[in-house]
C-alpha cells in the first residue's frame, strides 16, 4: 500500500537549502538584537551573527550543488506515520498512561507497513508497555504511570 | 614505573563485577547496534546516557565507550554477509570481505576481522596509555587562543573531511553552532534564540537532539530506502572458520600497519574510523605486490581496514580525554556526557581524577577482550538478528527513543524536540547533507564562543593574540588549508572538464 517510491528531485533540494538560509538571517538578526559588544568584551550577539552571516553563505553555495547528483528514490510514507506517532505517544504519555500511548504509537509505526498486521502491533505494544513497566518505572523508578489519570 | 602503578589502580576499578557486567552490557548493546546496518553507535549511545546517570560516572562511561567500540566489532559482520556495512566505518571492509563470503570464506573473513580488530584495538590502548600523560602536560599550557585554535580545527577537519560534500559539511556545522547558543549566554546571563520557552532557557536537551537526529532520523531514512536483502541463515561452526597458515600469514603485517595508522587517524582532529579504514585499505592496495586481487577477497583487504577502524576508535579518546577536545561526533557526545556527569575533561582530568581515567582506559582492555570472546562463539546469533523483521525492529527502537528522551526531564517538550530534529535529521539525509556535524559544532559551540571571547578579552580585543603561539598559528594555518583543499580541488576539476570540452 505505501510501496510508493518518490524521487527526491532539485526542488525540494533548494527548499531546505532556502530554510538554511533562513535560519542564517534569523540568527542574525537576533544576534544583532541581543547586542554585539566592543572588541575587548564581545557581547552575547556577536557571535550568533557571525554564525547566522555565515550560515547564509553556506547554504547559498549549497544551492548552488542542489541536483548536481543522481536523484534518489526514497519511501516518504513511513515519516508519515512513525513522526505523528511519536507525538502522539508525547501528548498521551501523561494524561492516558504508557499503555495508551505505547499502543496508540505502535499502531501508528504498523500502519506505515506494507500489510497491517493487527495482531502483531497489539501484541508488540503489550510486550514493549510490560517491558517499559518493568525496566522503567519499576527498574529505574521513573515517575511516569502505567494508566494514567485520565481514566 | 608509574604506568604500571597506574594501570594497577585502572584495574582495580575495572575489575570490580559491577564494572565488568557493564562493560559487558555495552560491548553487547555495542555489537548489536553494529550489526544491524543502519542504526549506529551514537543513536545507541544516547539511547543510554539517561540510563547512566543512575550509576557511578566512570561506570557510565564504561558503558558509552563500549557501545561504541562494540559497534566497530559488529558492523564488520554485515560488511561481510550482506555487503551493507552495519556502520560507515566498516564499509572499507565489505570491498574485500563479501567477495570472501561469496566465495564460501565468509567464516574466515570473520575470524580475520575479529583478530585484527582486537590486535587494532590493544595497539590503540596502549598508545593512549602511552600518550595520555605527556599530552595532557603539554596541554596544560593552553590558553584560551590555543584552545580556540584547536576546536576550530576539529570542527573544520570533521566537516570538510566527511564524504560527500565539503560546503554541506561546513554549513550543518555552522548550523549545529548556533544549536549550541540557544539557552542563556554564560557571560551576559542574555537568553539567546529561547522563543520564550521556559526549556530552552539551559539550552537544547542533548539526549532529545541526538535521538531526534541519530535515532529518528536513522530509522526514517532506513524505512524510506528499499529494503536490505536477507542474510544468509547458515550457521558458523568454529572449527570452519579457522583461516589456513597462508591467509594468516598474509594478514598479520597488513593488521599491523592497519593498526598503526588507525590509531595515528583516530588521535587527529576530525578524523574518524571511516576514513582510518580507507586509508588502510587504499594504503595495502598500493604497497602491495599483487594490487589486481583486492576487491577479490584478499585477506589483507579486510585484515588492515579492521584493524584501523578499531585502533582509531580507541585513539579517539586521546584528545577528548587529555585536552578536553573531541574529534568527532561520537567522542563530542562522549564530552557531553562526562560534563553531565560533572566531570570536566581536560588535561587535569589524569591528575585529579585518577580513578577514573585509568579505570575507563582498563575496561576499554576488558571489553575488547570480551569481544572476542563473544564474536567468534556467538556469530550465529549475531547473524540471526539481521533476521528481525524491520516491521518489529524499528517500532522497539521508536519506542526506547520516546520512552529515553521522556525520561530525562519527565518532559513532553524534550520529545517533540527530538520530533523536531527527526524531522531534521531525515529531511538532511535525503539531500545528502552529513548529519554529525551539526552535534559536533552544538557540543564545541559554547566552548568555541567562550574561548573566542576570554581570548579578546585578555588580549584587550587585539586579533594578534589568536596568532600568539605555535599551537595556534599551525592550527589556524591547518584550517585555512582544510578549507581551501575542497575550492582547489573542484576548481581543478572545473578546469580539466572545461579543458576537455
Amino acid at each position: 500500500m505505501h510501496q510508493t517510491y518518490h524521487r527526491i528531485g532539485r526542488l525540494p533540494e533548494l527548499i531546505f537549502g532556502l530554510f538554511l538560509f533562513g535560519i542564517g538571517c534569523v540568527s542574525t538578526i537576533y544576534g544583532w538584537s541581543y547586542g554585539l559588544g566592543r572588541l575587548n568584551d564581545i557581547g552575547p550577539g556577536a557571535f550568533p551573527m557571525g554564525l547566522g552571516i555565515g550560515l547564509m553563505i553556506l547554504a547559498a553555495l549549497a544551492m548552488r550543488e542542489a541536483g548536481t547528483q543522481d536523484p534518489v528514490s526514497r519511501r516518504l510514507a513511513p515519516a508519515f506515520f512513525y513522526l505523528p506517532g511519536v507525538i502522539i505517544w508525547a501528548l498521551l504519555i501523561e494524561g492516558a498512561g504508557l499503555l495508551v500511548a505505547t499502543m496508540a504509537l505502535i499502531l501508528m509505526c504498523s500502519v506505515a507497513e506494507e500489510h497491517l498486521n493487527l495482531k502483531r502491533a497489539v501484541l508488540l505494544s503489550l510486550i514493549l508497555t510490560a517491558v517499559g513497566y518493568l525496566v522503567f518505572i519499576l527498574g529505574f523508578g521513573l515517575t511516569f504511570n502505567l494508566i494514567g489519570d485520565w481514566f | 614505573m608509574n604506568v604500571l602503578h597506574d594501570l594497577a589502580l585502572g584495574f582495580q576499578v575495572a575489575l570490580t563485577w559491577q564494572a565488568i557486567v557493564i562493560c559487558l552490557g555495552g560491548v553487547v548493546l555495542g555489537t548489536f547496534v553494529g550489526v544491524l546496518p543502519g542504526i549506529g553507535a551514537l543513536a545507541a549511545i544516547s539511547l543510554c546516557l539517561p540510563l547512566t546517570y543512575y550509576m557511578e560516572p566512570v561506570h557510565g562511561l564504561i558503558l558509552l565507550s563500549g557501545i561504541f567500540y562494540g559497534a566497530q566489532y559488529g558492523s564488520s559482520t554485515s560488511s561481510i554477509l550482506l555487503n551493507i556495512p552495519g556502520t560507515p566505518s566498516a564499509a572499507a571492509t565489505c570491498l574485500d570481505g563479501n567477495p570472501m563470503a561469496r566465495q564460501g570464506r565468509a567464516g574466515q573473513a570473520l575470524f580475520i576481522v575479529t583478530l585484527s580488530s582486537y590486535f587494532g584495538g590493544m595497539v590503540g590502548i596502549i598508545l593512549l596509555v602511552a600518550f595520555a600523560v605527556p599530552l595532557a602536560k603539554f596541554a596544560l599550557t593552553f590558553g584560551a587562543p590555543e584552545y580556540f585554535a584547536v576546536m576550530l580545527l576539529g570542527l573544520v577537519a570533521a566537516s570538510t573531511a566527511s564524504p560527500g560534500s565539503a560546503v554541506k559539511g561546513l554549513a550543518m556545522m555552522v548550523l549545529g553552532l548556533i544549536f549550541g547558543m540557544v539557552g542563556t549566554d554564560v557571560t551576559s546571563g542574555v537568553y539567546r534564540f529561547t522563543l520564550g520557552q521556559l526549556e530552552l532557557t539551559d539550552g537544547i536537551n542533548l539526549v532529545a537532539m541526538a535521538m531526534g537526529l541519530f535515532g529518528i532520523g536513522e530509522v526514517l531514512s532506513n524505512l524510506a530506502a528499499p529494503s536490505a536483502p536477507q542474510p544468509p541463515s547458515k550457521g558458523f561452526r568454529l572449527r570452519e572458520m579457522l583461516p589456513s597458515r597462508k591467509e594468516a600469514r598474509q594478514s598479520v603485517f597488513p593488521a599491523i600497519r592497519g593498526s598503526l595508522l588507525g590509531s595515528w587517524i583516530g588521535a587527529l582532529p576530525g578524523t574518524g574510523p571511516a576514513i582510518a579504514a580507507f586509508v588502510a585499505y587504499a594504503t595495502e592496495k598500493r604497497i602491495s605486490r599483487t594490487p589486481e586481487k583486492f576487491g577479490t577477497g584478499a585477506v589483507e583487504g579486510v585484515a588492515a581496514p579492521e584493524a584501523a577502524n578499531n585502533a582509531s576508535v580507541q585513539a579517539a579518546f586521546i584528545p577528548t580525554l587529555c585536552i578536553g577536545i573531541p574529534g568527532d561526533a561520537v567522542m563530542a557526545f562522549m564530552l557531553g556526557a562526562m560534563i553531565i556527569h560533572g566531570i570536566v575533561p581536560g588535561p587535569n582530568l589524569i591528575s585529579q581524577q585518577p580513578e577514573m581515567f585509568w579505570g575507563l582506559v582498563a575496561s576499554f582492555s576488558v571489553g575488547n577482550l570480551i569481544l572476542v570472546l563473544l564474536t567468534l562463539p556467538m556469530i550465529g546469533v549475531w547473524v540471526k538478528i539481521l533476521n528481525v523483521p524491520r516491521q518489529v525492529l524499528y517500532p522497539l527502537i521508536i519506542f526506547l527513543i520516546c520512552v529515553g528522551v521522556y525520561s530525562v526531564n519527565s518532559n513532553v517538550f524534550d520529545v517533540m524536540v527530538a520530533v523536531a530534529f527527526g524531522i531534521l535529521g531525515f529531511v538532511m539525509t535525503l539531500f545528502r547533507y552529513p548529519v554529525a556535524p551539526i552535534l559536533l559544532g552544538y557540543i564545541l559551540g559554547p566552548l568555541v564562543e567562550e574561548n573566542f571571547r576570554r581570548t579578546l578579552f585578555i588580549s584587550n580585543g587585539d586579533f594578534t593574540a589568536f596568532l600568539s603561539s605555535p599551537v595556534s598559528v599551525i592550527c589556524l594555518a591547518l584550517v585555512l588549508v582544510a578549507l581551501l583543499t575542497p575550492m582547489v580541488l573542484s576548481f581543478r576539476r572545473r578546469l580539466t572538464s572545461s579543458v576537455q570540452e
